[in-house]
């Protein structure tokens, strides 16, 4: 009884966490990345100097309330973000329906940095939730996926339980390579196993109305309709309002309430000014705020509690999140990304070995196998295009992050159709070795790339762009790693 | 400082806890009194790390307990690869697929 329940689970785990892993590698990845969206942007606005503090003069106030009055006539709904530790500059954002974008001022004239248009770190963040297909297809497909990733860890966990214990650490990379690969899939899930569950489980739940909605797929046909109100589409307003009242006194009256020393988020409506608590301070992504009237100033009210129910999805948001994260904790939580992606993709390179023999290499397994190339390497090397764009790009071009962004979907649509090409005709064992070579041409040169293009002067915040240049050369020497490794004879 | 001895600890709770499997028994033989001891640092090395990590930070502790534990198992399951890869004993296990 026993043993057919481990047959059955592994039947279920290898085809959900086949078909579901494929994306599921991608959206581990960039989640990781997402972990230092704004460190990944800082990296892409090389013109925005780091070393400024989080103080805010009114003069800086005034002209990014100036910049969110303008973009209000342009029928954008734009804020502001306030310096904090982790992004020491004032932004005006606002939403494009897929990212948020927008100008860097300094903090103490306002003036606004001639700093390059990109999606930065943020199209990973929008990637990893929605695979930029918004809310529906998008968030939906995602949402399902972390579905499917739920039952593969159940059906995972029944299977490896009996060796769950011995074999808690046991990895030997150096034995047959079927057994390395599998080690390297058993010892990622079962040390990260709660972070990636958690993880699974939080995203989820975040979007899980994006599967089971609160009212129905189908109109209900006795319910009367009810007139709608016009409302703006997300990110847009219908009209601009009048510029907002000196912003430093409400900032301060705000902090007084919110506790939230920096780094807040000042959203504007056509009656109001709201200056939220920043998600750096606690776990709870809460949404405390303090109202203002956008005509004279005069406070409104104040949101600095929620109730149980509220505070739960907050926390769990907040946990998921990790704005709340300091830096020791986001890098653990990077660690534990890189795991889970590694965890996927041996997952899928452990389906193919499986099944190689057995298919005799037929059409779908030929189809499997391009889709795992397009996935495990086809992908990184998107992720690297973006960076070698980011910097090949002339820094004024109209229209870049979105060039930006199209290329990195050319260039995995290129490793798609060169993984596919190369499997249909038998030739995989060459094709992984040219994308391979690819990926360690792209991580190795990037550093090189950033340094010949003179875009920043390296005094200025090092640490991001050092550490940025460091992990896509380590990116590189791993896929070079793995070159090297394919051309030995399996073992 | 601390979270370094919080991997110290992790990595020596691994440790013990792969020196006391039959197979790693074998490869490296200990005298009868180093599995007690092997035993006793598995089971208190985890509770002293958490008891460090909730002392350092109350409210986010328990992540860090975690995260460092992940990834001190990984460090230590390489480690201990090297080793065995060391005294030729990479190549015994048996192909999976």
């Amino acid at each position: 009884m026993r043993e057919t329940l481990r047959v059955h689970m592994g039947w279920l785990h290898s085809w959900v966490g086949f078909l579901a892993g494929l994306l599921l590698a991608c959206i581990f990845a960039s989640g990781t990345l997402a972990v230092f969206d704004t460190e990944i942007t800082q990296w892409m606005q090389p013109e925005v100097p780091l070393t400024q503090g989080t103080s805010l003069t009114p003069a800086a106030l005034q002209a990014a309330a100036q910049a969110v009055q303008a973009e209000e006539e342009k029928g954008l709904s734009a804020f502001l973000t306030l310096p904090s530790q982790r992004d020491p500059v004032l932004r005006v954002l606002h939403y494009d329906g897929y990212e948020f974008v927008g100008t860097a001022l300094d903090s103490t004239t306002g003036a606004v940095f001639p700093a390059r248009e990109t999606a930065g770190g943020q199209f990973f963040y929008n990637f990893h939730f929605s695979l930029r297909g918004g809310n529906q297809p998008g968030v939906q497909i995602v949402t399902f996926l972390g579905l499917c990733l739920l039952v593969a860890i159940g059906s995972g966990l029944v299977i490896h339980i009996k060796a769950l214990w011995p074999d808690l650490i046991l990895f030997r990379p150096f034995g047959a390579r079927p057994r390395a690969w599998v080690d390297a899939h058993l010892i990622m899930g079962v040390l990260f196993l709660p972070f990636i569950a958690f993880m699974g489980y939080t995203g989820t739940a975040i979007h899980a109305r994006a599967l089971l909605p609160a009212e129905s797929f189908f109109p209900s046909h006795t319910a009367t309709p009810h007139k709608k109100e016009k409302t703006a589409p997300k990110g847009r307003v219908l009209q601009a309002g009048p510029l907002p009242p000196p912003l430093a006194p409400l900032i301060a009256q705000a902090r007084d309430v919110l506790r939230s020393p920096d780094g807040n988020l000042i959203l504007f409506t056509p009656d109001e000014v709201r200056i939220f608590k920043s998600d750096a301070f606690g776990p709870f992504l809460t949404r405390d705020h303090v109202a203002f009237s956008r005509k004279d100033g005069h406070s409104l009210r104040s949101v600095t509690q929620s109730p149980p129910a509220v505070a739960t999805m907050q926390l769990v948001r907040g946990l998921h999140y990790a704005r709340y994260a300091p830096l020791p904790l986001r890098w653990l939580y990077f660690l534990s990304g890189l795991a889970a992606t590694t965890l996927a993709a041996s997952g899928l390179v452990v389906f193919l070995m499986k099944r190689r023999r057995s298919s005799g290499e037929q059409f779908f397994f030929r189809i499997a196998e391009a889709l795992t190339m397009t996935t495990v390497v086809g992908f990184p090397t998107a992720i690297l295009g973006i960076f070698w764009v980011n910097r090949c790009l002339p820094a004024v071009f109209s229209g870049r992050a979105m060039m930006e962004i199209n290329l990195f979907f050319l260039v995995w649509g290129l490793c798609a159709a060169h993984a596919l090409l190369v499997s249909l005709t038998r030739h995989a064992a060459s094709g992984w070795r040219q994308q391979l070579g690819v990926l360690a041409g792209a991580g190795c040169g990037l550093p090189l790339l950033d340094l010949v293009s003179r875009s920043h002067a390296w005094a200025q915040g090092a640490s991001v762009f050092m550490t940025a240049d460091a992990l896509a050369f380590l990116t590189g020497l791993i896929a070079l790693c793995a070159l090297l490794k394919l051309r030995e004879p399996a073992a | 400082m601390t979270f370094l001895l919080v991997l110290a600890l992790w990595s020596a709770a691994f440790w013990c806890h792969e020196c006391l499997q039959p197979r790693t028994r074998s490869s490296f033989p200990r005298q009868a009194g180093a599995v007690s001891v092997n035993q006793i640092v598995r089971a208190l090395a985890p509770c002293l790390a958490l008891t460090l990590c909730l002392f350092q930070d109350p409210a986010l502790g328990i992540f860090y307990w975690l995260g460092l534990g992940s990834a001190a198992g990984l460090s230590t399951s390489v480690l201990m690869a090297v080793l065995k890869q060391k005294r030729g004993l990479a190549r015994m296990s048996k192909t999976p697929l």
